[in-house]
């Protein structure tokens, strides 16, 4: 890579590890991204139009437990896969 | 990667010792990646807010139509703190079990 060129073999291990945590970071938005779709649709699906901009306390749960059901059903096809085998 | 050889090469303000060249290369790969999460957001608020405050676009932007759109906006960021806190969380819970 000629970004690399005149960095000494530290600062090049150092700079690979840095951009190696970024990606990191750029796939784990990623999933919030698409994750925050999922369950706006989901949970304002019967909202027919937004009247405030916090959330209200059912809304707040809805959200949540999108979250860790999303998680509970990627977990749950991975197990059930395995048993497959 | 053309973007880090203004950098590296050096066409824009000369930087002396290498540990400055990698301090300016990390900080324009930070600033790079939090355009493109910035970009990724607004456009997920553009097509929700539009498809719950616009269902029937009309001649021109009522101002109730307005005002969801930012009610709209605060919230959807709202609902992004809320889903990346929870899912955080739960992942480094499972992170521990499986420790």
């Amino acid at each position: 890579m000629d970004a690399m060129d005149g960095f000494d073999n530290k600062t090049q291990q150092e700079l690979q590890q840095f951009v190696e945590n970024e990606s990191s970071k750029a796939k784990l938005n990623g999933i919030i991204h698409d994750l925050t779709d999922r369950c706006w649709k989901k949970c304002f699906a019967q909202t027919s139009s937004i009247s405030s901009g916090s959330l209200s306390s059912s809304e707040n749960t809805c959200v949540k437990d999108c979250v860790g059901r999303w998680v509970d059903t990627s977990y749950l096809i991975v197990k059930s896969l395995e048993k497959m085998r | 990667m053309d973007m880090f050889k203004g950098i590296a090469g050096g066409n824009s303000a000369p930087v002396s010792s290498q540990e400055e060249k990698k301090k300016a290369l990390m900080e324009r790969i930070a600033q790079e990646q939090s355009i493109a999460n910035a970009r990724a957001l607004v456009a997920k608020i553009n097509e929700n807010c539009f498809d719950k405050c616009i269902p029937k676009p009309g001649s021109k932007m009522s101002s109730s139509d307005e005002s969801c759109v930012t009610k709209c906006l605060e919230k959807y960021m709202t609902v992004w703190n809320t889903v990346s806190s929870e899912y955080i969380k739960r992942i480094q819970t499972e992170r521990n079990n499986f420790q």
